[in-house]
């Protein structure tokens, strides 16, 4: 099966995959360029490091040949969209979310007086993201890299948004979807999935933690893989966050770039931002900061950035490594973050690296502070957020009291969810173990 | 014997087959003993200090071998044992 695509250059030189040069291992350093992985694997869409260490994998791009297309005067030209840097992205053509703009990000008018620094909110939980969770960027690159290579069904397990994204973009785009859930997920959650699903049995509740649920639906796309190979000689089936993990975490560098983008111009091109994130599988923090990283590359972005990370206290195997570096994986973990009860992180060292790398940090946040964040993200700033936006300001808010983050400094919150169809029954469920049960039942109310 | 599930990577070793039936032990011993009937195999395995590597995992009866007794857990006489690269989440 031949998968070379190819396009134009400027200098009228042909490439395949866009400009991906090739795939590096994150973990021992192996290179995969793209005619290796044609020879070995027969397709370049591969997830781990398969010849050594079974890492994970990294896509690398011709970035010479983007600092010349992607100049500063091009990059301001094009219009604030999902794709308004594809060179950047792994895609030939562009077959998904053509319209999707960038989402907003909004200066905070009383939390951050409060805490004493600049604070914004990257708006995740928007409807520019049509299922108005981050994850409709990492799906939306996977289901343009199968419809490029002629897949026609997707697997996938998931916490919940990143199944509510697969399942609305696959019934966009006509393929079939099959989703597999741990059976603890919320209700509201598990309508807000069966909405987009052809039929209803297509929606797998397991009696299982999500990392469980996550090898059942790996292994079972590897068994239809497995017929389908020995009827047609290809596979038809993918599981968007592991059959391309590389090219699936390409999407979300788009959070880091938008907040780059949107806030160049804004604030002194010196001044050090801080961008916070949740931590579920790591994975976002990550591609965030490559995305920045490569806009200061293409001489695109200057400022200093600290990456930070904020975990539940009882969830936290990214932020309870950052010490020894070694992250020791949780079995079925509780937390009413739902979105991020990942107990096995597959982006976890990286994070750490990240992390290490970019002089920030992380921070643990009690179940209770959580669900006063959402509380505060709504009364204070009229911000709907899943439990993930409370996360994350609890975490802001232990940084601004214990010093990591100093006063007038500049810090970006990302609410990586919103609340609306979302959270409503864990909200109502939860408060009452908190205490909240009064200012909970005013948000429903007012939400309603 | 143990029944251990090979992840395609490493099908190479064993000429395509899995699963292979292997002496029980340890999980260390079952290691050793895929080593003997499948040289090469180990390195891709384990680190040179002999630990798994970070990026792979084993399944015994569908138990994270993580949460059992690592290198050290025991393996039955017809236990399924499945080799997993580390399977990314989120």
């Amino acid at each position: 099966m031949n998968t070379l695509r190819t396009i134009q250059k400027l200098d009228d030189t042909t490439t395949e995959v866009g400009y991906v040069t090739h795939l590096e291992c994150l973990s021992c350093g192996e290179k995969y360029p793209l005619e290796r992985l044609m020879k070995e694997q027969g397709t370049v869409l591969v997830n781990i490091c398969y010849d050594v260490c079974m890492g994970p994998l990294d896509v690398k791009y011709d970035y010479s040949a983007l600092k010349e297309i992607l100049t500063p005067e091009e990059v301001e030209r094009r219009p604030n969209e999902f794709w308004k840097l594809k060179e950047l992205l792994p895609v030939n053509e562009i077959l998904v979310a053509k319209d999707r703009k960038f989402t907003p990000i909004i200066k905070s008018k009383v939390i951050g007086p409060e805490l004493g620094i600049e604070l914004y909110f990257k708006l995740d939980s928007n409807d520019e993201n049509p299922t108005r969770s981050f994850k409709d960027r990492p799906v939306a690159l996977a289901t343009n890299e199968a419809l490029e290579s002629g897949y026609d069904t997707v697997y996938v397990a998931s916490t919940g948004n990143l199944a509510i994204a697969t399942a609305y973009l696959s019934r966009e785009v006509g393929i079939n979807c099959r989703v597999y859930i741990p059976k603890t997920l919320g209700e509201v959650k598990k309508n807000a999935i069966r909405q987009y699903l052809k039929n209803p049995k297509d929606l797998i509740e397991c009696d299982l933690s999500y990392d469980d649920t996550n090898v059942k639906s790996m292994n079972d796309c590897d068994k239809v893989n497995e017929e389908e190979l020995k009827k047609s000689g290809k596979k038809k089936t993918f599981v968007p966050n592991n059959s391309f993990r590389p090219y699936y975490k390409e999407g979300s560098k788009t959070s880091g770039t938008e907040i780059a983008l949107q806030l160049k111009g804004q604030i002194d091109p010196n001044e050090t931002i801080n961008i916070v994130y949740p931590l579920g599988s790591g994975a976002l923090l990550c591609s965030a900061y490559k995305g920045i990283e490569e806009l200061r590359l293409l001489n695109l972005f200057n400022n200093p950035i600290r990456m930070w990370g904020v975990q539940p206290e009882v969830c936290s195997p990214i932020i309870g490594a950052i010490p020894k570096n070694e992250i020791i994986p949780l079995r079925n973990p509780q937390t009413i973050a739902k979105s991020i009860a990942i107990g096995n992180p597959g982006s976890g060292y990286q994070a750490l690296n990240v992390i290490k790398n970019s002089n920030g940090g992380g921070w643990k946040v009690s179940e209770k502070e959580i669900f006063k964040g959402v509380l505060d993200l709504y009364f204070k700033e009229g911000i709907f957020s899943q439990f993930v936006g409370g996360v994350t300001l609890a975490g802001i808010i232990h940084g601004a009291k214990n010093g990591d983050i100093k006063k007038g400094s500049v810090v970006v919150a990302n609410i990586t969810g919103g609340g609306k169809g979302r959270v409503e029954d864990d909200l109502f469920y939860y408060s009452k173990q908190f205490g909240y049960e009064k200012e909970a039942n005013r948000l429903l109310e007012e939400v309603k | 014997m143990a029944k251990v599930k090979i992840p395609a990577p490493l099908l190479k070793f064993t000429g395509n087959k899995s699963p292979v039936e292997v002496d029980s032990g340890t999980i260390k011993e079952l290691i050793d003993n895929l080593e003997k009937n499948y040289p090469g195999i180990k390195k891709r395995l384990c680190e040179d200090n002999g630990e798994i590597r970070k990026f792979i995992n084993f399944y015994v009866n569908g138990d994270d071998m993580r949460f059992l007794k690592g290198l050290d857990t025991a393996i039955k006489d017809g236990d399924d044992i499945t080799i997993v690269p580390a399977v990314a989440g989120g």
